[in-house]
């Protein structure tokens, strides 16, 4: 498909009338609900596989580039006529010794946990989702340098709140409107330094540290479009506000556009 | 699947730790023994002359006798200030670390030398110690404890054991627990001082409340302050056989013992 005909069938899509195109296979990303049993989504950031029609495993793609090893679940907890529940979780583990062996027994280990609450009827959807994500460092030892050493933890935690509507208006496009407010996000750390001053006198010293992370009221939206054929599904769309780390949701800086995109299978 | 659920709580517990690190020690109140030394309680009167030497010829003695743990225990309390000021590149990033919002404390070890002094050996006790430090350094009071501590001390060796409080803003310095020297029988002990500015200054405390004798540490205790109820009392003191003196005082007069 050229740049121009997508653009068409773009512009035919939205003109369409809204009518009650129910998705078969509704989407993820953003709902309550999860893929079928043994269906998989194999796409350009994910790699996803229905355990069972309520429970899907799955990882990010690209993070392992990064040596950061994750998996997650995510299961529908409960389900009633358009109600839906749905819970979350993962885990993301780097080890800084797996970039350079040389360099200090430093983990960095992040839990993003995520609650969501959905309500479909016919071509319309809502979205509810409360995040919650704890990151934390634990340096055994980061420095150990003459008689200088230097050890500790640091974390961080996010939580966030977003709403996502979804509008399907053919049974193969929906626009998709996501946007998400940032709760809170913390840092706190702690230090261990120690020095050994003569061969009977040791100073250690320790610190702890607390940090609010949030400066104003940190939000964005994205407006999609979202088109899901048989088996391929792409999602373009373009966010605004502040930007916001993936599966951290960590805001920071000034709001700005960001183009969106996603390619994916299921099968 | 009811087995998700354990599964879901450890995610989110995980989550949910937050490592404080180290527990922080806690940290001595001395705002009351400070306070104390700057609002004297008690009258020096005739009657209580004879009390009030009899304490400053025993805080003389206690005095000599805690030389030696007084000086232990200022050099290593010094160990936080060394550590914080004169170390160099390490020092810089510890500076850096514990710069803004932060809440630290720090634990100076020593290992007590006992009688041989070229050896490193734990069982001759350690004194630790505990300050808590800010940007700006340590945040007074430092304080600690001896345990089992030998020091040698005029060919002997001293053996104390029990906490040590030193206040450097106002030069409180405290020692609560027991003392050993040479061969002579482990005994309580206790001191209590303020060294600030060259003065050495004692609280003695009465059935009525607690004076405080002070004297400059060049000049000796044969020139006695007693800062009283009252005002001040200025007193001469001969310390050499029986002690004996008298103190005056600007509107109440004289004693004398």
């Amino acid at each position: 498909m050229g740049a121009r005909q997508l653009a068409a069938a773009l512009v035919l899509t939205a003109a369409l009338p809204a009518q009650a195109y129910v998705d078969r296979d509704p989407a993820t990303d953003w709902s309550a609900e999860t893929l079928h049993r043994n269906e998989w989504r194999l796409g350009l950031f994910r790699l996803q596989y229905g355990i069972i029609d309520s429970l899907q495993v799955g990882t990010q793609l690209l993070p392992w580039f990064l040596k950061v090893s994750n998996l997650d679940l995510k299961w529908t907890v409960w389900s009633s006529g358009p109600w839906s529940v749905g819970l979350g979780g993962g885990l993301f583990s780097l080890k800084l010794q797996d970039f350079d062996e040389d360099a200090a027994d430093v983990r960095f280990y992040a839990v993003p946990v995520e609650l969501t609450g959905s309500w479909r009827q016919d071509a319309f959807s809502l979205h509810l989702r409360g995040s919650y994500t704890a990151v934390k460092t634990d340096a055994e030892e980061a420095l150990d340098a003459e008689d200088y050493d230097l050890g500790g933890v640091a974390a961080v935690s996010t939580g966030s709140v977003g709403l996502a509507a979804e509008w399907r208006t053919s049974p193969t496009f929906a626009w998709v409107l996501e946007s998400r407010l940032s709760v809170f996000q913390d840092a706190s750390a702690s230090a261990e330094t120690g020095t050994q001053v003569d061969p009977r006198t040791r100073v250690d010293f320790y610190a702890n540290a607390d940090a609010d992370l949030s400066d104003g009221t940190k939000a964005n939206a994205t407006l999609s479009a979202f088109w899901s054929w048989d088996s391929i599904n792409l999602k373009l769309g373009l966010l605004y506000g502040h930007y916001s780390v993936p599966t951290l949701h960590l805001f920071f800086g000034d709001p700005v556009w960001v183009p969106e995109f996603d390619l994916f299978w299921r099968f | 699947m009811r087995g998700l659920v354990p599964l879901f709580v450890g995610l989110v517990a995980a989550g949910c730790v937050h490592d404080d690190g180290k527990q922080a020690p806690t940290q001595p109140n001395v705002s009351a023994i400070v306070t104390a030394y700057a609002q004297p309680t008690a009258a020096l009167t005739q009657d209580n002359a004879p009390e009030v030497v009899a304490a400053l010829l025993q805080t003389l003695d206690d005095l000599q006798q805690a030389l030696t743990v007084f000086g232990a225990m200022q050099d290593v309390f010094a160990a936080f200030d060394d550590s914080t000021e004169s170390r160099g590149d390490g020092l810089a990033l510890r500076r850096q670390a514990l710069s803004a919002g932060f809440d630290g404390w720090a634990r100076v070890e020593y290992v007590c030398p006992g009688l041989a002094p070229e050896i490193v050996d734990r069982r001759q006790g350690v004194i630790e110690a505990f300050a808590f430090v800010t940007q700006g350094g340590v945040r007074p009071p430092m304080w600690g404890n001896a345990r089992d501590c030998a020091l040698p001390d005029s060919g002997d060796a001293v053996r104390f054991d029990g906490d040590l409080i030193y206040e450097v803003e106002s030069g409180l310095l405290s020692f609560t627990g027991t003392l050993a020297r040479a061969a002579e029988p482990v005994a309580p002990f206790s001191l209590e001082v303020m060294l600030r500015d060259g003065m050495i200054r004692h609280r003695v405390v009465l059935p009525d409340g607690h004076l405080i004798l002070a004297w400059d540490d060049d000049a000796g205790p044969e020139s006695l302050t007693v800062e009283t109820l009252d005002g001040d009392w200025t007193c001469g003191v001969q310390l050499q056989g029986r002690a004996a003196g008298q103190c005056s005082h600007p509107r109440l007069g004289q004693v004398t013992f």
